[in-house]
């Protein structure tokens, strides 16, 4: 009986062509929409992440717990070389780079701000992070111990300082002892989120380590690479394992917490947006069947004078509703693989709005990404909506009465 | 006992225009096998008298008896199973379901009394064969004449072996070759397997080959001659 049910709705849909074909393409687009704009919005959010784990923060970081509470300059890594033997040893850590981190202030020759110098070391920070590759104008740090200095475009212009310029810092070392130091500028980076170049500048490690009185094997802390992010948490474990207990291993997410949870926002964001695209496609098909049943009152009442009891009929209306819903789902799931495929390879140009996305240190062409796992949740939600529409029709139709019905003409 | 046994029924229908009674007072009694014409002018009652026969109307009083049940008291579901499995109807404008075949429009019925497959298939064939129309099997309802649809709907009024077939104006949208052929068919149903017809009309040819005339006029019986 399920089978010339499916059968009878699905020849019912076909009896207006015109206006079926128009319901069904508007949902396939509507899915289509749907689903491009999550991979749209995945890849942005893809390169958002990549690049900031690639410019600034790493995938995992080691520090001490008194350092992460309080910012104490004094409290860097113990067992330094204990620590970095460990990392060395671990065939699932492809690079780290030691930092030295203090607040300071930085004053050109018409301006003054508050910073955070990073003190690192030029070769191994450059494994670690895309910091030299960033740098758009001189080159990133040379001298171990030099008065070298490297700051963010965005920086630079708030000061007003270009390359060669002199800036002083300014900053306190472990003793309590105002530093200030002359330093030299020799790159600019750029590229990266305007909030982090007008915060972050580089000095060398040796040099920072000597200005705040520090031994010179110190850090506050240890960024490093792994070799699979996927296996992130198993090698922070494995790491932990071998590491002195005082130290602490954080991954990116805990790193930056708003980064780690915009892929969740973000799924959240777009199962929202897809259900009110949804929802508006419904109503389309919710009026298209309200009109099908007006239209066939009489048929309808006939069929209830011959003996299709209630329930059957229910079924053909709601069948109905689910095919014309459902008829669209393959066709926006295919457009929109297709095309997001296509975009993954070309990219899309965001030109327009190239200064808003650099803000966030994103670039200017987006490579949206395939979403297949969207793919049941849309047709889930597809199929669960459709239902839901179908109840008013169905409704309509069970509330006719044949004898009235058969006299509409 | 009698097949269909109607014991004073009224209809009234209120309007804003005030109330019409449609049936009034009727009592009847139609034995199995009769070829019955209900006839009278535009508005007599024929047909709401055909609907409360039945059971797509129920009357405000009296009572109407199919066989051994009394389906004035049955229940909505109750009424739709009865109506399924005792009565066929044919009605003035066919009514056939557009995107069914003549087969699946004769079969449909069947289908809904939960008949396999290859039982339907066969009985839909026999009883468009007996209809003479086992040649348009495959047809749509808009690829068949006036006449051809009408003898697709007696078949499907045949197919659920129902106790009597309604029939409200079968002619009424048929010419007149048409109309002699469904008249010989149903005749020839009535004769052969004991079909009980009741038929409303106004159309003579039919009036002409039924062998009851039964005359309403306002709602009354004015006149119920046996031919």
């Amino acid at each position: 009986m399920m089978r010339n049910t499916l059968s009878m709705a699905w020849r019912n849909i076909w009896r207006s062509p015109w206006r079926s074909s128009v319901v069904i393409i508007a949902m396939a687009l509507g899915i289509w929409a749907g689903i491009f704009t999550i991979g749209l919005t995945q890849g942005m959010n893809t390169a958002r992440t990549d690049s900031a784990l690639n410019d600034y923060i790493g995938h995992g970081r080691i520090s001490t717990e008194t350092y992460m509470v309080n910012g104490d300059i004094a409290a860097y890594i113990p067992q330094y070389q204990e620590v970095t033997a460990s990392l060395e040893a671990s065939d699932q850590v492809s690079a780290w780079a030691p930092r030295l981190i203090t607040s300071s202030m930085i004053q050109s020759g018409s301006k003054s701000t508050a910073v955070m110098v990073m003190g690192v070391d030029p070769e191994r920070e450059g494994l670690v992070f895309s910091s030299a590759v960033n740098v758009v104008e001189g080159h990133f740090l040379t001298d171990p111990s030099g008065d070298e200095l490297v700051i963010g475009q965005s920086l630079a212009d708030k000061l007003d300082v270009m390359l060669d310029d002199r800036i002083v810092l300014t900053f306190q070392d472990q003793t309590g002892n105002i530093y200030a130091g002359l330093f030299w500028v020799t790159g600019i980076y750029d590229g990266v989120s305007n909030m982090v170049e007008e915060a972050n500048l580089y000095v060398s490690i040796g040099t920072l380590s000597e200005a705040l009185a520090l031994p010179s094997s110190s850090a506050h802390e240890i960024r490093y690479r792994v070799t699979d992010l996927a296996e992130l948490d198993a090698t922070q474990a494995k790491l932990t394992a071998s590491m002195p207990a005082v130290v602490q291993l954080d991954g990116w997410k805990r790193i930056n917490p708003e980064l780690g949870m915009a892929d969740d926002i973000m799924a959240q964001a777009m199962l929202i947006f897809i259900t009110i695209i949804l929802l508006a496609m419904s109503f389309g098909i919710l009026n298209t069947m309200l009109m099908a049943i007006l239209e066939r009152q009489r048929e309808l009442g006939m069929l209830m004078a011959i003996g299709m009891n209630k329930s059957r009929l229910f079924a053909l209306i709601v069948t109905e509703t689910l095919l014309l819903s459902l008829a669209g789902l393959p066709l926006g799931i295919a457009l929109g693989h297709v095309s997001l495929t296509l975009t993954a390879k070309t990219g899309i140009s965001m030109a327009s709005v190239e200064q808003g996305m650099a803000e966030y240190g994103i670039a200017s062409t987006i490579y949206p990404v395939t979403v297949p796992e969207y793919y049941l949740t849309i047709a889930a939600l597809v199929f669960v909506l459709s239902f839901l529409f179908s109840l008013y029709p169905a409704r309509k139709a069970l509330k006719l009465n044949p004898v009235e019905s058969m006299r509409v003409l | 006992m009698s097949l269909i046994q109607l014991n004073d029924v009224l209809k009234i229908y209120t309007s804003k225009a005030g109330d019409v009674t449609a049936v009034d007072h009727v009592s009847l009694s139609i034995e199995a096998g009769e070829f019955t014409a209900i006839v009278g002018p535009s508005g007599c009652g024929k047909t709401t008298l055909l609907n409360a026969i039945g059971g797509l109307d129920r009357p405000d009083k009296g009572s109407i008896r199919i066989g051994n049940s009394d389906i004035t008291g049955m229940s909505d579901k109750a009424l739709i199973d009865f109506r399924l499995n005792n009565i066929g109807f044919v009605f003035q404008a066919y009514n056939l379901i557009p995107v069914l075949t003549a087969m699946e429009n004769t079969a449909f019925i069947m289908e809904l009394q939960g008949v396999k497959k290859t039982e339907r298939l066969q009985r839909a064939m026999d009883l468009l064969s007996a209809v003479g129309i086992d040649g348009k099997a495959n047809n749509r309802p808009n690829q068949l004449s006036g006449g051809q649809q009408q003898r697709v709907a007696v078949a499907r009024a045949l197919a659920s072996h129902p106790q009597f077939i309604l029939a409200d104006e079968p002619t009424a949208n048929l010419d007149s070759s048409s109309t002699g052929q469904l008249l010989d068919i149903m005749a020839k149903l009535n004769a052969d397997e004991g079909m009980t017809f009741l038929f409303s009309t106004h159309d003579q040819r039919v009036i002409d080959r039924a062998r009851r005339v039964i005359t309403l006029e306002d709602g009354k019986v004015i006149s119920d001659v046996h031919v």
